[in-house]
């Protein structure tokens, strides 16, 4: 085993079980080899100074002053929350009413001519005031066959 | 109360589960800023502002890890962002360890002792401050906070093999920096 591997191994052994052959090959070549022993010595006492820290306490009514830090925070927070989303609905508003003004004068449709009878319609004109006083004039049979014709476009055109 | 319980009530609005999280975890998370800052006010203000964030995040917590994990990663991005905005590497001169002669209060030698034990712990601190942060982080959790080699990687969201690596390297880096402080046989050098 080289010293390399040696600590590898040994560094590996702080956090979980070697396997038992590394573990047997270890222990011998820390037997053989000073210098690796030294190392190993060396990474223990680190080891045990590092977690042998004794830490102090919180400052006294840790809670109580966070309870306040936190009361402290909401209105705040809540405000800066509507304002950060009036904010970004700006930009949104924006684009949404000049897509629409866009649309409105892209596609609109344009003025509409008026067919004759909606022109008359709208005009509250009567479509047989002309010809009512030829209709009158002759007999109610005439009328009546004068009136079916009129109606009838394909008889009009054989006529 | 359990402590899945306790969240759940924390999660609907229950400031008193709110408070008996704090209370279970509060001092695990001020040793761990402890452990950054080496300084009790400093190390309060920064617990705090954890719980703070750990409060504001509790709706969006959504169990799929355990909440000590949970909240160990928050404090530990927590105190990355701080170290990242104080920079403050430390360029702590080793030599300082311990070198002068102990002053000799009482001539009680379990006080010396004691002291002794409590400049090479510092020492080792110091030497730890000037590592890069992840390295001092990894160690700090590992070593220092003796959280278990599955949830130092949950932490800090990192592969198993990645947390071997990395430890590995700041075991090295430590050792490197304190050896000639470290003296095995007789302590000092």
């Amino acid at each position: 085993m080289t010293c390399r591997k040696a600590e590898r191994w040994l560094l590996r052994s702080f956090d979980r079980d070697l396997p038992e052959p590394s573990r047997a090959a270890l222990t011998e070549h820390l037997g053989l080899c000073s210098e690796c022993r030294r190392r190993a010595e060396e990474y223990g006492l680190l080891r045990n100074r590092l977690s042998g820290v004794r830490t102090p306490d919180p400052l006294p009514r840790f809670w109580e002053r966070l309870e306040a830090r936190i009361a402290e925070d909401r209105p705040a927070d809540s405000g800066a929350r509507w304002l950060r989303f009036l904010v970004r609905t700006i930009p949104v508003s924006l684009s949404l009413i000049t897509g629409f003004l866009i649309a409105t004068l892209f596609f609109l449709p344009a003025g509409t001519e008026l067919t004759q009878p909606e022109a008359l319609l709208l005009n509250e004109d009567n479509p047989i005031t002309d010809t009512r006083p030829i209709i009158d004039e002759g007999r109610p049979e005439d009328r009546n066959l004068m009136v079916l014709f009129a109606a009838d476009e394909r008889i009009i055109g054989k006529r | 109360m359990d402590e899945k319980i306790l969240v759940k009530q924390a999660q609907q609005g229950r400031q008193d589960a709110f408070e008996a999280l704090v209370r279970m975890f509060n001092q695990k998370v001020f040793a761990l800023a402890y452990g950054f800052v080496r300084d009790r006010a400093a190390a309060d203000d920064l617990a705090q502002e954890i719980f703070l964030k750990v409060y504001q995040a509790l709706p969006n917590f959504r169990a799929e890890s355990g909440f000590s994990t949970w909240l160990y990663r928050i404090a530990v991005n927590h105190v990355k962002d701080f170290l990242r905005k104080s920079s403050r590497q430390k360029t702590v001169s080793l030599d300082q360890v311990g070198d002068g002669p102990l002053a000799v209060n009482d001539g009680a030698e379990a006080r010396i002792q004691e002291r002794e034990d409590e400049e090479r712990r510092a020492a080792v601190y110091r030497a730890l401050e000037t590592l890069p942060a992840k390295y001092r982080l990894i160690l700090t959790l590992r070593d220092v906070e003796g959280l278990p080699y599955e949830e130092v990687a949950r932490v800090l969201a990192i592969a198993p093999g990645t947390v071997d690596s990395r430890l590995h390297r700041a075991r090295k880096m430590l050792r490197k920096k304190m050896t000639p402080y470290l003296g095995v046989e007789g302590e000092r050098p």
